[in-house]
């Protein structure tokens, strides 16, 4: 329990710096940001968007640093960002708060499937090293892990979407109104199919890899051939000697991935035009929305040091040897 | 007596694809029920492929080339693996050398001594419970560290865990190999004789690999001594004691300095054992040999005999006995 406590604490701190950081990096930069936007727009920002602006970055004001920072953080604890400036009049807030169910679902149950199936590949050939399937599984495994994504996705979209027209172009649901209920669901699956189809291709070789890497080492060790002596059954060698030792490492990758899942589809969902945070991110981009990025940014922050929050927790669970601290 | 294992014209060793090695060669020798055999020899004679070799537990690239076990009148090399899964541990169990890893660092000790029982005969939780307790017992280890990990445990403790679950089903042969290497003199004895007296008490047959011949001596029924892969003598404890013969096992018993008497010059032997990858002509120990015969010794290899009665030995210099 004091291991969890230490890891609570951890991430308090790390989390108030990386707010921090995101409040001292825009008033550091030589120009100030805001300034240059509200010149670029020439009155045609409304004076809320301005005032939004104004506070967010600290211009116009006669605030000390202390009292603007005060005050930021209780903007940043209550979740007021400020408003959009391409998505005017709504909140940073509500466009936010639509992206990221799309981003969630899409990447992450992507990532996730995408582990699960090349951890198990990778345990398999691993075991059945010398297997001809095996042997064809590694160098499908590099070529995928290490082709480009941008020009796999843009290939997938082409050949599938456009030329067979089997699958939708982009959006994450149809357009048509009145779907509803079981209609929506289906809507909203037939959608997915492809960017998750290529998220978990390209994704999964990589997990493959790692862990039959990490197998491999594993197998040569003495508790393996001591399982074997007792006349173990070879499933239960396999998993609960081999598998879940081995497991250990891939498991903290596993944790970052999911962490840079929000950030890591950027690419996936600008090919498939598909309306999560990186598209959103995207779009804070291209039309110079700084308070957008900036909430974006810190939504980022957060996921990572959630997700390796949530990992050192269960990595208590798999390895006993981290919950006496680590010695 | 009843011979519990035949091993005859063991041939094994390590297959790669470039080279092979021999590092068992035409060994063979017999041991019987609740008999405690001492293997002894130097580092890389071929004792723990022998060791591995005789319950077929090689793993690749470790391979039987060729020759014959017999265990408890089953012919080992001819069982399927099914069969064979079924008979380890329950027939024949094995405490490796590096005792200190071969527990599972994220299963509990309960967990592991669980593990080795349930899958060779039926038992209920409370049943494995007491059993699980019953063997830490045996060994000296509080039933605590039941519901402890390995990490946990300390080296002598882990080593005495791992006894106990070689014993779990009570086997009628226990393989040892180099147990206690890896820790200290005083602790080294104390499990060695627990081990004995276990032994004596349950009534199975230990096979004891090291490369330690004064921890054998005292202990053991009859002690094979192993050199470049073969067994070069073989004979009860007290008599290749009393009565080294072969000049190999002479200059083993004088490395070691004794406890009691005089201070003497302790002599070693010089030279070292020849690679096992090559094939070798003559008596293996020939250039490391003071008593060797040229033009004998050199040209062929000699067969292991009984000199005396249960003193096997394999060296020229007792041709014409």
């Amino acid at each position: 329990m004091k291991y969890i406590l230490k890891r609570i604490v951890f991430f308090l701190i790390t989390l108030w710096a990386a707010v921090t950081i995101n409040f001292i990096l825009p008033r550091m930069m030589p120009g100030n940001p805001a300034e240059v936007m509200i010149a670029k727009f020439q009155g045609r920002l409304n004076p809320q968007a301005i005032s939004a602006l104004e506070i967010a970055f600290g211009i116009n004001t006669h605030e000390s640093m202390l009292a603007q920072y005060w005050d930021y953080l209780g903007r940043m604890v209550t979740g007021n960002f400020g408003i959009s400036v391409s998505f005017y009049p709504t909140t940073v807030a509500q466009v936010l708060a639509q992206a990221v169910p799309w981003t969630l679902g899409l990447a992450g149950i992507s990532t996730v499937i995408a582990f699960i199936l090349g951890t198990l590949l990778g345990i398999r050939v691993s075991w059945k090293r010398n297997s001809i399937s095996s042997s064809f599984a590694v160098p499908i495994a590099f070529f995928l892990n290490s082709m480009p994504y941008f020009w796999f996705a843009l290939i997938v979209e082409y050949v599938f979407a456009f030329v067979f027209g089997w699958f939708p172009l982009g959006g994450a649901y149809s357009s048509s109104s009145g779907l509803s209920g079981l209609a929506l669901v289906w809507s909203v699956l037939y959608h997915a199919i492809l960017p998750a189809a290529t998220i978990i291709i390209t994704a999964m070789g990589g997990w493959m890899l790692t862990m039959r890497n990490n197998m491999i080492s594993v197998l040569s060790d003495d508790y393996i051939t001591f399982a074997f002596a007792q006349g173990l059954p070879e499933r239960e060698i396999e998993m609960n000697y081999a598998a879940r030792n081995a497991i250990l490492p891939s498991f903290t990758g596993f944790a970052m991935a999911i962490g840079f899942v929000i950030s890591g589809v950027l690419l996936t969902e600008i090919v498939f035009s598909y309306p999560g945070v990186g598209y959103l991110l995207y779009q804070a981009v291209l039309n110079i929305d700084y308070p957008l990025m900036q909430a974006i940014f810190l939504f980022i922050t957060i996921a990572v040091l959630v997700a390796n929050f949530i990992a050192d927790i269960v990595y208590v669970f798999l390895d006993p040897r981290a919950r006496s601290g680590g010695e | 007596m009843d011979a519990l294992l035949k091993v005859k014209d063991l041939n094994a060793g390590y297959e790669f694809t470039n080279f092979k090695t021999w590092a068992v060669r035409n060994v063979s020798f017999e041991l019987n029920k609740g008999e405690f055999l001492g293997i002894a020899g130097e580092s890389g004679c071929g004792k723990s492929t022998l060791a591995f070799g005789v319950i077929r537990l090689l793993m690749p690239p470790g391979k039987i080339f060729s020759g014959s076990i017999e265990f408890n009148g089953i012919d080992l090399m001819k069982v399927d693996d099914e069969s064979l899964r079924k008979m380890r541990w329950k027939e024949f169990s094995m405490v490796f050398q590096a005792s200190m890893n071969v527990l599972n660092p994220v299963l509990k000790v309960r967990t592991q001594i669980y593990n080795s029982i349930k899958y060779h005969v039926n038992m209920t939780e409370s049943e494995l419970d007491k059993r699980a307790k019953e063997l830490l017992n045996l060994v000296n280890v509080s039933s605590k560290y039941l519901d402890a990990y390995p990490h946990q445990l300390s080296g002598g403790m882990k080593q005495r865990v791992v006894i106990a679950m070689a014993l779990a089903l009570n086997p009628k042969l226990v393989i040892m190999d180099e147990p206690t290497t890896a820790l200290d003199v005083v602790v080294q004895r104390r499990i060695l004789q627990e081990v004995d007296e276990l032994r004596k008490q349950l009534g199975f047959a230990i096979i004891f690999i090291t490369h330690d011949l004064s921890l054998l001596v005292e202990i053991s029924d009859s002690l094979a001594i192993m050199y470049a892969g073969q067994i070069i003598e073989k004979a009860p404890s007290e008599k290749l004691y009393a009565k080294p013969l072969h000049p190999y096992t002479y200059g083993l018993m004088h490395a070691f300095p004794p406890l009691v008497g005089k201070r003497q010059k302790l002599h070693g032997i010089a030279g070292r054992p020849p690679d096992l990858s090559s094939d070798i002509k003559g008596c293996p120990f020939y250039p490391r040999c003071e008593k060797r015969i040229n033009g004998v010794c050199d040209v062929e290899n000699p067969k292991l005999v009984e000199i005396e009665s249960e003193h096997f030995v394999a060296c020229h210099l007792y041709d014409g006995k």
